[in-house]
């Protein structure tokens, strides 16, 4: 069980052709974790409302986010 | 009746007019730059923050070969971008209620969203008009996934939130109904090699099912989730897969085994080897758009 989030986890997706899997929580924070060690290795915070979505461009490279805090955000 | 009938059809034309009409605004783009979240993560940046709409956005998603990035939410506008410049393409309206679930099909031909409006609409990548609409009468639709060969899509029911549809990805037509969960289905997500589908549901269960005859693979209860299932995910190698829950956690299930991995922890302090630290975790800094 990983835990570290302090509210609800609403999505995740994991990196193609990589160890990073992403989630996503109600308390508007992002987690990335080490899928060796299952470790969080960053936490993304600037969604002030639940992060709803999350999607990985194909090439592993950029991280998009879905908020009710009515933003998008691109994480490279 | 037949005047009934009719007349909830004409309100929800005139709905559908008036959505369309909602999304015909003008391009949503409000930053474009990119800075670095904190000077320790030079390599990680926030690079665009879109307003997709002036309520929340609750689902994004590349497009296969990564060239557009589909969003929606809930004003339950699909909005397409392109990846270069992160300009809207596209406004797409028909829904009534929130999306909460968009999914392309593998070869980018399709794009289906799903709607608390009780409606799954397939969508022409070429014409960017609805190829098709499922109505249903009873149930928010909360997830959908194409199956990696395409030739499957998953949907929870618009019929009953706590069942599952199976619908033949070239003539729209049901090709099984499981009835699923206990309570509303929230996530599905196909293993890699399309042999296996996971779901998760409002009753904390995720279930595992065989996509050749859809029957149940696994129940994963014991050890498992003590509020709703949000989210699921196979990682590329199809060897774990990953849920999400409304009791705050994730849980990594082996996909031999199905049973909950052990992660050990890193901190020394703690007497719970499943649990990771948070307190030990990299903390960024507040991203500043």
């Amino acid at each position: 069980m990983l835990s570290g989030h302090a509210d609800a986890v609403l999505c995740v997706a994991f990196a193609p052709a990589s160890n990073v899997l992403a989630s996503g929580s109600s308390d508007g924070e992002i987690k990335l974790w080490d899928t060796g060690n299952w470790r969080t290795v960053r936490t993304l915070t600037g969604h002030k409302d639940f992060v709803q979505g999350l999607t990985f461009h194909p090439n592993g490279k950029l991280l998009v986010s879905a908020s009710f805090d009515k933003s998008v955000r691109c994480w490279v | 009746m037949k005047d009934v009938k009719g007349r909830a059809l004409q309100k929800l034309a005139a709905m559908r007019r008036m959505a369309a009409m909602r999304g015909a605004g003008p391009v949503d783009v409000l930053n474009f730059k990119k800075e670095p979240i904190s000077a320790t993560n030079s390599n990680l940046e926030c690079g665009i923050a879109i307003r997709p709409g002036e309520r929340a956005a609750t689902v994004v998603a590349f497009s296969p070969s990564g060239h557009l990035l589909a969003t929606s939410g809930a004003d339950g506008v699909i909005r397409v971008f392109d990846t270069v410049r992160y300009k809207q393409q596209r406004a797409l309206t028909t829904h009534m209620n929130w999306v909460m679930a968009l999914a392309w099909s593998p070869d980018g031909g399709n794009l289906v969203s799903t709607s608390d409006d009780k409606s799954i609409v397939v969508w022409s990548t070429k014409t960017w008009e609805p190829l098709h609409t499922i109505q249903g009468n009873n149930s928010a639709v909360r997830c959908c996934c194409f199956s990696p060969d395409g030739a499957s899509l998953i949907a929870s029911s618009p019929d009953s939130s706590s069942a599952l549809k199976v619908y033949d990805a070239k003539t729209w037509a049901v090709v099984e109904e499981m009835a699923g969960h206990g309570d509303m289905i929230r996530c599905a997500a196909f293993h890699p090699d399309g042999s296996m589908l996971a779901t998760g549901a409002d009753d904390n269960v995720v279930k595992v099912w065989h996509t050749s005859l859809w029957t149940l693979v696994r129940s994963l209860e014991s050890r498992g989730h003590t509020a709703a299932v949000m989210c699921c995910a196979f990682n590329d190698a199809g060897t774990v897969l990953v849920s999400g829950s409304a009791d705050k956690s994730v849980i990594v299930w082996d996909s031999h085994s199905w049973a909950p991995m052990q992660v050990r922890s890193r901190a020394a302090n703690t007497d719970d080897p499943c649990e990771l630290s948070v307190g030990s975790a990299v903390m960024d800094g507040v991203v500043g758009l």
